[in-house]
C-alpha cells in the first residue's frame, strides 16, 4: 500500500466513526444543550360557528318547462318555518304555511299550454317570490 | 452419465409442453352469448336514440305560417315547426275544445306547440298545437287607494309603477282571515291591505287589470 491510499483510509474509518458516534451519543447529548429560545405564534381566536341561515324559498316541483301528465300538479319546496305561502295558479290561490322542517306542497290546477306557477312567502311582512312554468295537454304524442 | 445428461435435457425439454395451460376463450362462442351480445347493442343504440329526442314544449307567436311550415317567435328566438299532416291543432272556442285543421293556424296566433326535439338537428317536430288566448297577468302589493265610484283599487308592488285594478262583477274576491280563505268582496278590501290580483291586462292602457280573482291578506301579514 502506499502512502496515499493509508491516508484515505485513515480519513474514511475517522468519517464512520464520526458518523457512528453521532448516532450512538446525539441524544444523550442534546440534553445537555442549553434552552434556546423559541418563536411562538400567536393563537387566532376561534371563529364563532355561523348561525344556519333561515331557508329561502325554493320551487323543487314541478321541474321548469315540463309537460306535465295531468292537470293537477303538486308545487313543493321549502320556505322559511314562520313564512305564509301564497300559491298561485292560473284558476286559484292557495294558501298554506311550511311545516316543522320548512317544506311545503300544494295542488294547483293547470291548463292546457302555458302555465306559470308563483309562489309567495310572506315573512314580517315583506314578500319574496319564485316562479315556474309547465305545459299541459291531454293530448298523447 | 451420457445416459443422466440425456434423461436431463429430455426432461427440460418436455416439461414446457406439459405446463401449458389451454388459451381461454376470448370471443363467445355459444349461441346464448352471441344473443346477449346483440341484445346489448340494440339497447345501447336505442338509448343513444332516446337521449337524441326528447318530448318538449315551446310557447310564442306565429310570425309567418305557409303550407308546410310555420314560424313561432318565443322569448329567446324563433323556431321552424313543420306542419305535417299528423299535426293536431286544438283552440278553446267559447269555453269548448275544439280541433282545428292546419289551415286554421294564423299569422299572430299565439300558440304553446307540443313535440318531440331532436338534440342532434335543433329541431322541434311538432304533434300537437294548442292555440292559447292571452296569458293571465297578476300583480301583488299593498292597496293604497280605493275609488267606490269607479270600483277600482290602486296597488303598489313591491317594486315598478303603482297598478290600478278594475272590480268587474265577473271578479271573485276571497279574504285570508288568519287561518283560512273565506269569499270576500269589494267593500271589505282596506288602505293597507296586501293584495293577489289576477286578471287580464286592459288594451291600450298601461299599468291597468281587470282583475279575475283577488286575494285579500289583510293587513296582519
Amino acid at each position: 500500500m502506499n502512502r496515499d491510499a493509508i491516508i484515505a483510509t485513515i480519513i474514511g474509518f475517522g468519517i464512520g466513526l464520526g458518523i457512528t458516534g453521532i448516532f450512538l451519543f446525539g441524544p444523550k447529548l442534546i440534553k445537555y444543550l442549553p434552552n434556546m429560545p423559541t418563536i411562538s405564534f400567536p393563537k387566532k381566536a376561534p371563529l364563532p360557528t355561523p348561525t344556519p341561515p333561515n331557508l329561502s324559498l325554493t320551487i323543487d316541483a314541478p321541474i321548469a318547462e315540463s309537460i306535465e301528465a295531468s292537470n293537477s300538479v303538486l308545487v313543493s319546496g321549502s320556505a322559511p318555518k314562520d313564512s305564509l305561502l301564497i300559491l298561485e295558479g292560473p284558476l286559484e290561490e292557495i294558501v298554506l304555511k311550511p311545516n316543522g322542517d320548512g317544506k311545503y306542497a300544494g295542488k294547483v290546477t293547470i291548463l292546457e299550454g302555458k302555465n306559470e306557477l308563483f309562489v309567495t312567502s310572506y315573512v314580517g311582512g315583506t314578500p319574496s317570490s319564485q316562479s315556474v312554468v309547465v305545459y299541459y295537454t291531454p293530448e298523447k304524442f | 452419465m451420457k445416459k443422466l445428461i440425456t434423461f436431463l435435457l429430455l426432461l427440460l425439454i418436455v416439461s414446457p409442453v406439459l405446463a401449458q395451460t389451454a388459451t381461454p376463450g376470448i370471443t363467445p362462442t355459444t349461441t346464448k352469448d352471441k344473443q346477449i351480445e346483440d341484445l346489448k347493442d340494440r339497447i345501447a343504440t336505442k338509448v343513444a336514440e332516446l337521449s337524441q329526442t326528447q318530448r318538449s314544449a315551446i310557447f310564442g307567436k306565429v310570425k309567418a305560417v305557409s303550407l308546410s311550415t310555420a314560424t313561432i317567435e318565443t322569448q329567446t328566438k324563433d323556431i321552424k315547426i313543420e306542419l305535417t299532416d299528423d299535426i293536431t291543432i286544438f283552440q278553446n272556442i267559447k269555453g269548448k275544445r275544439t280541433e282545428l285543421s292546419i289551415e286554421d293556424l294564423a299569422k299572430d296566433d299565439v300558440v304553446t306547440v307540443f313535440g318531440e326535439h331532436d338534440a342532434t338537428l335543433d329541431l322541434l317536430k311538432a304533434k300537437v298545437i294548442f292555440i292559447q288566448g292571452v296569458l293571465p297577468i297578476r300583480t301583488t302589493g299593498i292597496v293604497t287607494d280605493i275609488n267606490k265610484t269607479n270600483f277600482t283599487l290602486t296597488v303598489k308592488p313591491p317594486q315598478g309603477a303603482d297598478i290600478t285594478v278594475d272590480i268587474e262583477k265577473f271578479t271573485k274576491t276571497t279574504i285570508w282571515d288568519g287561518e283560512d280563505v273565506a269569499k270576500g268582496g269589494f267593500s271589505k278590501i282596506v288602505v293597507g291591505d296586501t293584495v293577489h290580483v289576477t286578471g287580464t291586462p286592459v288594451a291600450k292602457t298601461e299599468n291597468r287589470i281587470s282583475a279575475d280573482r283577488i286575494l285579500d291578506l289583510g293587513n296582519q301579514i
